[in-house]
């Protein structure tokens, strides 16, 4: 049981991992120079922030 | 269900690698590590699937990837050298069939260390490699963790998903693993961008530490406590409140006391008595054998070398006599006993020209993230934050493994070789974005000379 937990835990986090790196352009290549905060942690934070904020609005216009 | 799980994660990899076919990289690691031919039953031992992402991930790379900045750094050439020269020590090894059996494995994971940094040319890539690393032995760190939590353990007697004593799946070998991960896993935790650092993480990251801490425990493994507390001295330098890290740690040692098993107290107390302690009267006895051993045959004898060896030694057993302990000072006879420390496992089977190489690569690899971390500490662009710890991580990384080395042979362990891919990927990305740098100011002074001779302002 414990041995099937830890699997099925660790296996969906690569799987998710792998499906995020997919769809990254800068895995293939990058700008040695890019000191553009979109290369950095705060990126896709900021998006996710982003999107959150944009969906909320929506939420507002519809209630509205 | 278990093996059709794994099978589908192994294939979907391979799938996904049609589409970025670095992910073939990251499947070999994967399979590698976790070995899940070994653990299913009948789906994924039919095809070999850890030759064939072996073979892919070379072939992603031939086919796919940009190869004019490739750089062949000199840990890889040390890497090759040892390779090399491992060849050429089974020509004269002692034990041809079982260097032969050793040779099987070993080249692979050498090859494999000298060929991961060439594909790990993004930020993307090194942090990518490090997360599959990290949650692939995760799997087994964690498994293995909470059955130490519920109660289980024990020396030799804790269970793996593979119990034969392979690769990590080896109390010690996973213990010096599990301990060398958790710098690796607090980079994660403050720098990564798969998985942006966010409550979710902070939470994973500290109960896969935790995992990480009781492994030592579940394992018994005397090699893990002496780890730990080498981690604990090196993170000293990094913590940014010493006194409170101290209190904080004294704190958390004092209260998992009372928690750890009798057995394990046990095992510990034999630390510091090496008199009574067969497994460390062995390591000394095989040591300086190995010593007297490499004057007579200083190229080395070759993989598996040891097993020549026979040596008796006094040593006071003890058993019981009619309900009373009785300790008697016996001659016991030993053979064919491993080296217990990769030092001595280099320079037995690979002479002193294999420790030398094996002592600077580890060496320079050291150096090398000291000055990555040093160079890049006060940096303060958004994109130049992750190298300096990551650096950092990946150096106590490797003085954990060496630590472990010191009474293990693990020489050629493939996950610390992947480590040591991981380092070399590091410094050769930090000395290209360092020599673009310098060319873009070596441009701009350029261009402003030209412009203050000609007497016209600089174009901006």
């Amino acid at each position: 049981m414990i041995d099937y937990l830890a699997l099925a835990l660790t296996h969906a986090l690569i799987v998710i991992a792998l499906l995020r790196i997919l769809t990254r352009d800068e895995l293939d290549r990058e700008d040695p120079l890019a000191s553009d905060p979109a290369l950095t942690a705060e990126a896709p934070v900021a998006r996710a922030k982003r999107r959150r904020f944009q969906r909320r609005r929506r939420q507002g216009r519809d209630d509205a | 269900m278990l093996d059709a799980a794994l099978f589908l994660t192994v294939m979907g990899m391979f799938l996904l690698g049609l589409r970025r076919p670095f992910i073939w990289v990251l499947a070999y690691l994967y399979i590698d590590i976790l070995a899940p031919q070994k653990i299913g039953w009948t789906l994924t031992p039919m095809l070999p699937i850890s030759f064939i992402a072996f073979l892919l991930a070379f072939a992603g790379w031939a086919v796919a990837d940009p190869k004019a900045e490739t750089r062949f750094t000199l840990r890889q050439g040390i890497l090759a050298a040892l390779l090399v020269y491992c060849f050429l020590s089974m020509q004269w090894a002692d034990f041809p069939v079982d260097a032969a059996f050793k040779w099987e494995w070993v080249w692979k994971a050498l090859v494999f260390a000298i060929f991961l940094p060439v594909t790990l040319i993004t930020r993307l890539r090194i942090e990518a490699a490090a997360l599959v690393l990290t949650l692939t032995a995760g799997a087994i760190i964690i498994s293995a963790g909470m059955k130490t939590a519920l109660g289980g353990g024990g020396y030799g007697s804790l269970y793996f998903f593979v119990n034969d004593n392979s690769n990590i799946y080896e109390s010690s070998t996973l213990a010096t693993v599990a301990i060398a991960l958790i710098p690796i896993i607090l980079w994660f935790m403050r720098h990564g961008t798969i998985f942006p650092p966010d409550r979710r993480v902070r939470i994973f990251g500290g109960a896969l530490i935790f995992a990480c801490l009781l492994i030592p425990v579940g394992t018994e493994a005397r090699t893990g406590l002496v780890c730990i507390a080498v981690l604990g001295l090196l993170m000293l330098r990094d913590v940014k409140n010493r006194m409170m890290y101290l209190l904080a740690a004294g704190a958390v040692g004092v209260m998992a006391l009372p928690f750890l098993p009798a057995s394990y107290y046990e095992r510990m107390a034999t630390l510091g008595s090496v008199e009574s302690d067969q497994s460390a009267s062995t390591r000394m006895q095989v040591w300086s054998w190995t010593l007297d051993y490499a004057a007579e045959n200083p190229l080395g004898g070759g993989f598996d070398a040891y097993r020549g060896n026979e040596f008796t030694y006094r040593l006071p057993v003890t058993r019981e006599e009619g309900g009373a302990l009785v300790t008697e000072i016996e001659d016991v006879t030993d053979s064919g006993r491993a080296y217990h420390s990769s030092f001595f496992e280099m320079l037995g089977e690979q002479g002193w020209p294999g420790l030398i190489m094996w002592l600077a690569l580890h060496a320079l690899g050291l150096f090398q993230m000291e000055r990555i971390r040093r160079r890049w500490r006060d940096r303060e662009a958004p994109a130049e934050q992750w190298q300096g710890p990551l650096a950092s991580a990946l150096q106590f990384a490797n003085i954990i493994y060496l630590v472990g080395a010191s009474f293990q042979g693990i020489a050629y362990q493939p996950v610390f070789l992947m480590l040591i891919g991981l380092q070399i990927a590091l410094s050769t990305y930090c000395a290209k974005h360092d020599s673009a740098r310098l060319e873009v100011e070596r441009k701009a002074l350029r261009d402003a000379r030209r412009a203050a001779a000609s007497g016209k302002p600089a174009m901006p």
